[in-house]
């Protein structure tokens, strides 16, 4: 893999004691880690230099890629709450250690050596990751890292000042040094929120063109030309109807895309069963009104597919025998029973005077249902609609042997006999 | 005569619903945002209000909210090109009196206009399956008496959401219509004070609230 390999040494993941610097140096200098790590607590001892040369090297290093052992370059990344995060505390340890040290006298850490650690592990801080980042809360997190860094590295370079001066010379410098801190960002300050400011402005405005530029590419594909075809359908009602009805699905799926690609939906019992509904009213050109009630996982149980299979093909044989305008379609889903019921307000049926060729359709309603252990109440007589009751119990205990609730049985043959 | 004040921003679908109406309807006034909508509907005093759910300055609910607070009484028929479940909640919630869809037929959405005037409520298949579903997602240990569907209740509502009429329904059940009327207002009743922490968790869950 080929990235833009900074002038510096990788910090090694694979072959590491605290950040990898040790052997990131040894890999880029050929040497084994153990003397680079020799020489740098032999350095440490003798005036504290090892620490600074590590903490100094470490940040700078990690200003830019890790090398993991598969050679992907991994961009750091504070936020991500791990690595990083760590690695950042082990650089304050260990500039905590040379302040303790000094303090307590076990060895002599020089001045500078202390500044010029505190002042890398300020701008490591403040620069670790990308100055504008996208989301509000990075962006807050960016500037408290901002602040913290800057704080870091003000104190660092007014340990340098103040440690080559003494009383109120030292004073007076840091004061001078805030004084035109001060000055320039009153000076620049508006200059850079303004900047920011207009980045921040280009930025949504090229968000919103691009998501312009996908509107029209939807409505172009989709809407403009199924407005193409409506027109030249224009005499078949039935054909536009369809047409109309097929777009506004596709529109109200695309703007609730986020429901549609929910990619735990296609295995969903609503999905899969308002989807077999339109599949047919696309074919058959008759509106099918579904209201589904619960919903349940497929978790690709064949009987609950046999029982959409069912359902699909008496939305079929409405759609094609009933003449009606519309058919009605309702299915719920509770703990241990889905029930679908397919109505239209159609020509109905004589039940015991089925055709030849329907014969065999319903055959494949009631047949399939029985195989599942389900069961089919076919409630219809001649212009008094047809309604198709299929029941599936979900929990397979209830076995094939349950075929439907007394209740409603007693009540469809009341019905037949009105 | 019953008067009707049309509410919806499309200028094109207030004159479509009224081409299809006016003449058996007396349409008053139509209003194309929330606050004219109110200030319309405190004017004209309307018997019946089509309501769109989506519209520029609030939506459906703002508007009933709106005419509420002036203390004016008229009743409210949600009609939507939106059947998402969160919308139909939200105005019915807010008290309106039915939902139907801008699919609707001319003589259906008469006959709609005609039954919530006279104090009905009006359920579209849809909408008596999301009420269905908005109360069966609560366990009943939780729920009072008062936020729990009867069983005759929750009958006339499957009955309702399987495409069944009140007439059809009534021969079916051997009720009066009289009585699936009251079951259905009873039913909206409900779903209007009920102030259940699951439903409300419900619609939280749906971005309702």
């Amino acid at each position: 893999m080929k990235f833009i390999k900074p002038n510096v040494p990788y910090l090694e993941h694979e072959d590491r004691v605290l950040g990898g610097v040790a052997s990131g140096i040894a890999i880029e200098l050929g040497v084994p880690p153990i003397a680079v790590r020799a020489a740098l607590i032999v350095l440490a001892v003798a005036g504290g230099w090892g620490f600074t040369i590590y903490t100094v090297m470490w940040g700078w290093s990690s200003y830019y890629w890790y090398r993991h052992s598969d050679q992907t370059p991994i961009a750091p990344d504070f936020d991500d709450g791990g690595e990083n995060q760590r690695l950042l505390g082990f650089g304050m340890v260990i500039v905590g250690l040379l302040f303790a040290a000094q303090e307590i006298g076990i060895a002599f850490v020089p001045t500078l050596v202390r500044a010029a650690s505190l002042l890398a592990l300020g701008s490591v801080v403040a620069w670790h990751r990308g100055v504008f980042p996208d989301t509000d809360t990075s962006r807050r997190r960016a500037i408290l890292r901002m602040a913290i860094g800057l704080l870091l590295a003000v104190g660092g370079a007014i340990l340098i000042v103040a440690s080559n001066l003494d009383g109120r010379a030292a004073i007076s410098a840091v004061a001078a040094v805030l004084i035109l801190v001060t000055g320039v960002a009153v000076v620049l300050g508006p200059w850079i929120s303004r900047a920011m400011r207009q980045l921040g402005d280009e930025r949504r405005a090229r968000i919103r063109s691009e998501e312009r530029a996908d509107v029209a590419a939807h409505i172009h594909d989709s809407v403009l030309q199924t407005l193409a075809l409506i027109q030249r359908q224009s005499d078949d009602p039935q054909a536009m109807v369809s047409l109309a009805r097929r777009q506004e699905r596709d529109l109200r799926d695309w703007l609730f895309a986020d429901e549609a690609q929910n990619p735990a939906d296609s295995s969903m019992f609503r999905r899969e069963f308002t989807d077999a509904a339109f599949a047919v009213e696309e074919l058959h050109h008759v509106p099918i009104e579904v209201v589904v009630v619960g919903d349940c996982t497929l978790d690709h149980n064949d009987r609950v597919y046999a029982l959409i299979g069912a359902a699909k093909e008496a939305m079929v044989n409405a759609s094609m025998h009933s003449g009606a305008d519309t058919i009605d379609v309702y299915a719920e889903v509770t703990d241990d029973v889905i029930e679908v019921f397919i109505r239209d307000t159609g020509r109905g049926f004589d039940p015991g005077a089925i055709p030849d060729d329907h014969r065999g359709v319903t055959q494949s309603i009631v047949g399939r249902m029985r195989r599942v252990g389900g069961s089919t109440i076919i409630d219809t007589a001649i212009d008094r609609g047809t309604e198709i009751a299929l029941t599936l119990p979900l929990s397979p205990t209830n076995g094939p042997t349950v075929t439907d609730t007394p209740e409603r049985a007693e009540r469809a043959m009341q019905e037949e006999a009105t | 005569m019953i008067s009707v004040v049309l509410v919806d921003d499309h200028a094109l679908v207030r004159a479509g619903v009224r081409s299809e109406i006016g003449d058996q309807v007396d349409i008053v006034g139509e209003a194309a945002d929330a606050p004219t909508a109110v200030e319309v509907i405190v004017e004209t005093r309307p018997d019946v209000v089509l309501l769109d759910v989506h519209m520029p300055g609030g939506g459906g609910p703002s508007v009933i909210n709106g005419v509420v607070a002036a203390g004016i009484e008229t009743k409210f028929l949600a009609l939507s090109v939106s059947d998402a479940a969160e919308d139909v909640i939200a105005v019915i919630r807010a008290g309106a009196r039915g939902y139907v869809t801008k699919a609707i037929s001319g003589a259906d959405l008469i006959d709609s206009i005609e039954r919530i005037a006279a104090g009905d409520a009006v359920f579209s298949p849809k909408l008596a399956g999301f009420v269905l579903d908005a109360f069966a997602s609560a366990p009943t240990e939780i729920n009072g008496e008062l936020d729990q569907l009867t069983k005759r209740e929750q009958e006339v509502l499957r009955l309702l959401a399987r495409g069944y009429t009140y007439k059809e329904l009534a021969r079916r059940l051997e009720i009066s219509i009289k009585t699936v009327e009251t079951h259905a207002s009873a039913v909206l009743r409900k779903l209007q004070l009920s102030s259940r922490h699951e439903l409300t968790r419900w619609a939280t869950s749906r971005d309702i609230v």
